[in-house]
């Protein structure tokens, strides 16, 4: 009955309510909306940092993540490869191994970074092929074929089926020097690697670093797709990556206790700048909940002293301080549920939009954005979570409710005799 | 917090035992430099099932001391027992379980609660004892029927007459069989008509279920239906007269 009572009381000032409710609405739709953007934002980034570059975990000589030298690497490769692709439950894993060389053309030369891969692995991690401009992904063994990013091959003048030489001092101390094929140019996302990367088959690389059977990182993907700090399958896969990879380790005695970490620690810079967001948007909606809860103590206190003598009469009549308190929490909890139901309605509407069709972030003429040297596709789509729309749409009836509770403390408190005299 | 009055099963006295016991009550009211002394020593006893009208001019204090029985106000000295109970030394929620459970209320302006209709303000009271749905439902249809709004119990006070309005005040004020119904100038905002209907049911309440009945009234039709007036003047009770 007193649900009942508080419902009808709501609309007692039906417009008063409406707006309150409306105002609320707006502010769920408006959270829902920065949190499904800034998720999408998480999203591209993942992408971008975790798919392409540092994956989930990662499996790399200790001092890799320091030094980052050329002799700092993983051994028995294809042994660990293996034992990570017989690990279930995993979306990708690869191999990379990493290299500077002097790259040269017909006409110019350029310093170049190398990427040794495994084709069809790397495919699977990152759609190399879809990001081709020019020619194809490397393919087969993919011998002596290189792609070139497309920067890189501008500043060479070269195109799809020129050849390339590539000289460099080798992990032995020899020059090592090779021809290879210009297979396809490609844009990948990288400012970076844009400029000066070229990739080329693992066993290529291998042989010109002299390098054999040597890795820099074993890169790992699970099913994950939310890139969330600490998310527990990645910690999970830690923990089997570290079973999979020790055997080898242990039967290798000269081979180095290998680091095996998740992307996070690998790139600490992306982590924080996703705290970062993070805590951004929690802020907002901090911020704009309080607005709201504003809006509803305005509302709450206006309606508890219009009814001042109708609240005497209730108390005089019997009614404890703590029904009047509950009275008045119902109505705004009420108030809290038509916003979190309009808010609902609306955020769900822009989340439709923001999913569909995007956030369109191009800056000034077509160019895309880039954060922290990588590129990001202007367009960013949001990522709808419904934990995320849980807690907003619990958190806005939490704000109503607070916000009532000094109305109702007020209400509660009223002497029967006074608030009767009251008109 | 400990309810006694609900735990303790509620045996009514017999007839003629008293309800409300007043002894040296006295209440003062600060207005600026000067102290009004509202009530200034009063001793009264009304017993079960009396129809008391406290008569007096206006400023007698006859609203004061309703309010002090009810528990509304807190006096400046002396006691109040109601039901056997002292009311001196109670707090909030004890005053409140008294008047929920003890006594029931008829206000001057009918004070219903508007968005309620008048079958759910007579609930009310049932609704806070704790009363079940339906048991609530079927014991506030029977009271609005004796006091004559069957057929009216869906209206909300707004779709009432003034007259009717009383009707659902005094329903409300019986619906939980209280030891004492209190009540401040009832038929002051009524026509004589409508007035003379309501003291009739409230002379029938009295006499059908024993209900106990204290009026603070100018009213000289609730006087003549008293068994007892109680004449009060500049806080003093002035003298009495019984019929």
């Amino acid at each position: 009955m007193l649900a009942f009572m508080a419902w009808r009381n709501l609309w007692r000032h039906s417009r008063r309510t409406l707006i309150t409710a409306a105002a609320m609405a707006v502010s769920v739709a408006f959270v829902m909306g920065m949190l499904a953007y800034v998720d999408g934002m998480y999203r591209k980034m993942s992408e971008v940092m975790i798919d392409q570059a540092t994956g989930h975990v990662q499996v790399a000589h200790p001092d890799y993540a320091t030094r980052r030298t050329l002799y700092d690497t993983v051994p028995d490769a294809a042994t660990r490869v293996a034992a990570l692709e017989a690990l279930p439950d995993l979306r990708a894993s690869t191999a990379r191994l990493y290299g500077f060389a002097l790259l040269g053309g017909a006409e110019e030369t350029a310093g170049a970074q190398l990427v040794g891969v495994l084709p069809d692995r790397e495919q699977a991690l990152v759609p190399m092929a879809e990001r081709i401009v020019q020619g194809r992904w490397l393919e087969g063994d993919a011998a002596r074929q290189i792609v070139l990013g497309a920067g890189l091959a501008e500043t060479l003048r070269v195109a799809v089926g020129d050849q390339v030489v590539a000289v460099t001092q080798a992990s032995d101390g020899s020059l090592g020097n090779e021809l290879y094929e210009v297979v396809g140019v490609v844009t990948s996302g990288s400012v970076t690697l844009d400029r000066t990367g070229a990739w080329l088959s693992l066993p290529d690389l291998q042989a010109l670093l002299v390098l054999p059977d040597q890795v820099h990182e074993l890169i790992v993907l699970t099913d994950s797709r939310e890139s969330r700090l600490g998310d527990a399958l990645v910690r999970d896969a830690v923990e089997r990556v570290r079973a999979a990879v020790a055997p080898t380790t242990a039967g290798a005695p000269e081979a180095p206790e290998l680091l095996i970490r998740p992307w996070w620690e690998v790139s600490p810079t992306t982590a924080s700048m996703m705290t970062m967001s993070d805590s951004t948007a929690w802020l907002m909606l901090a911020i704009v909940y309080s607005v709201a809860g504003l809006g509803v103590l305005n509302t709450m206190l206006m309606s508890v002293f219009e009814r001042t003598r109708e609240l005497g009469v209730m108390k005089a009549l019997g009614t404890r301080p703590a029904v009047v308190i509950r009275l008045v929490l119902w109505e705004s909890a009420l108030l809290g549920g038509l916003a979190a139901l309009g808010g609902l309605v609306l955020g769900g509407a822009l989340d439709w939009y923001l999913v569909r069709y995007g956030l369109d972030l191009t800056v000034g003429d077509g160019e895309r954005l880039s954060s922290a040297g990588v590129l990001f596709d202007p367009i960013i789509y949001g990522v709808v979570r419904v934990d995320r729309i849980v807690i907003t749409v619990a958190s806005v009836l939490v704000v109503a409710v607070l916000a009532a509770l000094w109305p109702a403390v007020r209400a509660a408190r009223l002497r029967p005799i006074d608030a009767m005299r009251q008109d | 917090m400990s309810d006694p009055q609900q735990s303790r099963p509620h045996v009514s006295p017999p007839l003629g035992s008293p309800i409300v016991t007043v002894r040296g009550l006295t209440r003062d009211y600060e207005q600026g430099a000067l102290t009004v002394h509202a009530l200034a020593g009063v001793d009264l006893e009304v017993r079960r099932g009396e129809f008391t009208a406290l008569m007096g001019p206006s400023g007698s204090g006859k609203t004061t001391l309703l309010n002090l029985v009810g528990g509304l106000d807190e006096p400046s000295s002396g006691s109040v027992q109601v039901d056997g109970q002292e009311l001196a030394g109670m707090n909030r929620a004890q005053k409140s379980d008294l008047r929920l459970h003890r006594i029931g209320f008829v206000f001057q302006s009918y004070n219903l609660i508007p968005v309620l209709s008048a079958l759910e303000n007579t609930e009310f009271v049932l609704m806070l004892r704790g009363v079940p749905a339906a048991q609530r439902r079927e014991k506030a249809m029977q009271t609005l029927q004796a006091v004559g709004l069957a057929g009216m119990e869906h209206r909300r006070p707004s779709e009432l007459s003034g007259g009717q309005q009383q009707r659902v005040a005094v329903a409300r004020a019986i619906a939980g069989e209280p030891a004492l119904v209190l009540a401040d100038e009832p038929t002051a905002n009524l026509d004589s008509r409508t007035g003379h209907e309501l003291i009739a049911l409230m002379e029938k309440l009295n006499d059908d279920l024993g209900l106990t009945f204290v009026f603070a009234t100018h009213d000289p039709k609730v006087k003549d239906a008293a068994h007892r007036v109680v004449w009060m003047e500049d806080g003093r009770i002035h003298h009495e007269e019984h019929q």
